[in-house]
């Protein structure tokens, strides 16, 4: 995990909901082949940043990747750069088979080797999808349709992943299964921003990580930094 | 006169009653001396016709969500009944006649209406578009084809007994009724109908009823409405009723704003006088008119008043409390009410427990999606106040267990009984009201709703207010009401969360959120409580207040817990029972600690580490 240039460069974000501030002027790095973790409480602002880089929410600042600033790309162009987000709450498509759902995630693959690939790669990951692929994904347990959306992303063969809370709803050794995959996952290349409520297993396997206070960030630093800092322990890692 | 005063002024009731006065008064002035031209009375009695047809259909498509076009054939209904009363068995009827035709009229109306909401919501989706299009078509041939009622010809001889003042007060009836309606038991049952049908339905609404029941109310409306424009035109005929007027109800709906009574009013009043001064323009309007909507679909895609209310209009209430106020239901909590003495008593008395038999006694239950078995012979028991956890891998069928204890679906094969009573394949709401609560894994609030209001629509089952007293406010519907808002209030202070009773449910933290949701599946009376992933999404601070917050649940209102986590610290150390489900079945059951060094469960299910 060498530090390369800078993937993505996040600067004084903000964000508004109505007439609430939700992120209130953050700025951030991801540098090639990091994992990088954002962590902090509840409504602290994280999936906002998310959804701000992708597209999905307006905001103020400046968000670049690659050098190019994305502000004002319609969504559907930022992913096609290489960007794949995996929204908190799944957003898979309850109609379609889980074959079908994996197939739009190759959306952005203009060959149909990549995408072959892509299925290859996310039912060697995840077996239970494979034996589900007929299967409309509406009818999958809560935990099968986190793997489905997680799958789908990595169809795309994106460079970067933007993971809301990817365990949520998974059983705990499916979080191991999932974080060993996630590592394998980056070794390979692709370089992964993180949020994630157990905040202690995101802070082991990243890089680096960003602490979240309303709205704001409270601290910054190298994974295992930020795990040994007493005020992230009382905060945000429990007793 | 400064905002201030005028704000005032709009909020005052006793200023609505007086210009309600005024306006009665001059609707009888205005023909009796003539103090406007008679094309403008026209218009006005236009209005009145429209705004009981336009908040009528608010009632089905705006309050309720669902999507109605059958507005015309029920107005149709009204229009031949009431007509052929003062043609034909009336000629020369007594001055009760003309009152007496609309009100048969309404009911011809109200009657169709329950023979289409019945079949209709049996099933859920878009059938109602269908069927109610269908209902005009039928109406229309019907009626074409009933020599008695003219035929396609139409039907001629009804004197002029549409007057300004009977439009006006049926006007005024129609939004006093339905307002009522609105701000009724039925009412928070339509409004969650709306936001969440499934959920409202684990929260013990009987959906089905209300929406039959809001169906056919708006059905009597439409009829009466038929009545005031037959006698007011003089002349009807079938292709009057087509689609098209449904149509027009449709536009006036969305263009005044859905859910809103205001804008009925609004958009009524703006469609008929816009139609009316744009008709020199002839063809052009059919341009312009189209033009319009399309442009306020852009712009305002909810109407006018989409989702908002004068303050006329909105529930008499206390100061509103803290929090983001709700504008989409404009109803304020009060202030705190420091009175949980009661509260506990009421809850604890629900809670008897029952020495001999088992609170909960599943055997055996069964059930396959397709060819695969989700859960197969799942056995469960489970005494009053019991804490038991539910673990296992994902697609292990935990969720399936829920939803065929609570009802959702009906097992192939099993038995549930609950405190001896046998409640397998009953539905949700039935389940419930025997004593069953849940919450669900992906959050089910009716987000749009207040915090109060949440909790006050799970109070449907238990009250005892019928639609008489709904529709009119009398009778036992003050206490009742005081009664369900005084403990609704009760229980949010009991848990601290009085502050936000008059926020909307949808502005509140995630954390909050899990926690109303509890709350509303308590305010039911459950004697057990079925939590899917309480903690899911959670960091490990809250989890902590969460543990701290079932321990209280549990030792305050006596409830035995079922819940189903992943979160090994709050499984560990609050449930005194685990089941571990894999495939559909128990494959190991045990106290937390014998549960955590079970070969097969670690093999299954906690990996090789049990996770922080």
């Amino acid at each position: 995990m060498s530090a390369g240039p800078a993937l993505l460069e996040v600067k004084d974000l903000a964000v508004s909901y109505g007439g609430i501030q939700a992120v209130k002027g953050i700025s951030l790095e991801v540098r090639q082949g990091e994992i990088v973790a954002l962590v902090g409480a509840n409504g602290a602002g994280k999936s906002s940043t998310l959804r701000a880089i992708s597209g999905l929410l307006p905001y103020a600042g400046e968000v670049r990747h690659e050098g190019t600033l994305l502000r004002g790309l319609p969504p559907h162009r930022i992913a096609a750069r290489g960007i794949a987000h995996v929204p908190e709450g799944r957003g898979i498509f309850a109609n379609l088979t889980v074959a079908e759902n994996l197939r739009l995630g190759a959306w952005p693959c203009r060959s149909r080797a990549a995408a072959a690939r892509g299925y290859e790669r996310v039912f060697a990951m995840f077996p239970r999808l494979k034996e589900r692929s007929r299967q409309p994904s509406g009818t999958l347990s809560g935990g099968e349709q986190q793997m489905l959306a997680l799958g789908r992303a990595l169809m795309s063969g994106a460079g970067l992943l933007l993971l809301d809370e990817p365990s949520m709803g998974l059983s705990p050794r499916l979080v191991q299964e999932i974080l060993a995959m996630l590592a394998d996952i980056n070794r390979q290349g692709v370089t992964i921003l993180l949020v994630e409520q157990n905040a202690n297993m995101a802070l082991r396997m990243a890089s680096r990580g960003y602490v979240f206070g309303s709205g704001l960030l409270e601290l910054s630093g190298s994974g295992p930094e930020l795990l040994g800092d007493p005020r992230v322990r009382k905060a945000y890692l429990g007793a | 006169m400064n905002r201030h005063t005028a704000g005032a002024l709009l909020r005052d009731r006793r200023v609505l009653y007086a210009l309600t006065a005024v306006g009665f008064l001059l609707s009888w002035a205005i023909p009796r001396f003539g103090l406007l031209d008679s094309y403008v009375q026209l218009i006005l009695m236009y209005v009145g016709i429209n705004v009981i047809l336009c908040l009528s259909l608010n009632l089905i498509n705006g309050y309720m969500g669902e999507f109605s076009v059958g507005h015309a054939g029920f107005m149709s209904a009204g229009a031949y009944t009431a007509s052929l009363l003062t043609v034909r068995v009336f000629p020369h009827g007594a001055a009760w006649a003309f009152p007496a035709a609309c009100l048969a009229g309404g009911c011809a109306a109200a009657l169709l209406g329950l023979l289409v909401a019945l079949p209709s919501f049996k099933t859920r989706g878009d059938y109602l578009a269908i069927v109610t299009l269908a209902f005009v078509f039928i109406v229309k041939s019907a009626v074409e084809n009933i020599d008695a009622a003219g035929g396609p010809r139409g039907l001629l001889g009804m004197d002029r007994l549409t007057t300004l003042p009977w439009v006006y007060a049926w006007t005024v009836g129609t939004v006093f009724v339905i307002r009522n309606f609105i701000y009724s038991r039925y009412g928070r049952g339509v409004l969650a109908v709306r936001e969440d049908e499934t959920a409202a339905e684990f929260m013990g609404v009987d959906t089905r009823q209300v929406k039959v029941l809001t169906f056919v109310v708006a059905s009597f409306f439409a009829g009466a409405a038929g009545a005031l424009f037959a006698h007011l035109l003089q002349y009807i005929s079938p292709g009057m009723f087509d689609i098209v007027k449904s149509t027009d109800m449709l536009v006036m709906v969305y263009l005044g704003g859905v859910a809103s009574i205001g804008g009925s009013l609004l958009g009524a009043s703006l469609y008929t006088v816009l139609l009316e001064a744009l008709r020199p323009l002839a063809m052009w309007r059919m341009v312009l008119m189209p033009l319009l909507l399309v442009l306020l679909m852009i712009f305002r895609p909810r109407g006018i008043m989409g989702l908002r209310e004068f303050p006329w209009f909105r529930r008499r209430c206390p100061p509103q409390g803290g929090g983001q106020p709700c504008g989409a239901c404009g109803i304020g909590g009060s202030a705190g009410a420091d009175r949980t003495d009661s509260l506990t008593v009421g809850v604890a008395a629900a809670a008897q427990p029952r020495p001999q038999v088992p609170l909960l006694d599943v055997s055996g239950l069964s059930h396959r999606f397709g060819g695969l078995a989700a859960v197969s012979g799942f056995s469960l028991r489970m005494s009053s106040g019991e804490l038991v956890g539910i673990i296992g891998p994902n697609g292990a069928g935990k969720t399936t267990v829920f939803n065929l204890i609570t009802g959702a679906y009906r097992p192939d094969e099993g038995r549930i009984l609950f405190s001896g009573q046998d409640i397998t394949g009953l539905r949700p709401g039935a389940i419930n009201a025997a004593g069953i609560a849940r919450t669900f894994q992906n959050i089910r609030l009716f987000k749009d709703l207040s915090v109060l209001d949440n909790i006050m629509t799970a109070h449907y089952a238990r009250s005892s207010c019928g639609v008489a007293e709904a529709l009119t406010h009398a009778g036992g519907y003050q206490a009742e009401e005081a009664r369900v808002r005084d403990h609704s209030l009760e229980l949010l202070a009991f848990f601290e969360m009085q502050g936000q009773s008059a926020a909307c449910a949808g502005s509140l933290s995630y954390g909050l959120q899990r926690r109303l949701e509890i709350v509303r599946a308590l305010a039911t009376r459950p004697r057990l409580l079925l939590l899917d992933e309480p903690a899911a999404g959670m960091n490990p601070l809250e989890v902590d207040q969460l543990m701290e917050f079932i321990r209280r649940v549990r030792a305050e209102f006596g409830v035995a817990v079922l819940l189903i986590e992943h979160q090994m610290r709050l499984v560990m150390s609050l449930c005194e029972r685990l089941e571990v489900l894999d495939f559909g079945t128990t494959i190991a059951a045990g106290t937390p600690a014998q549960i955590q060094s079970h070969p097969r469960v670690l093999e299954a299910y906690l990996g090789q580490e049990s996770a922080s």
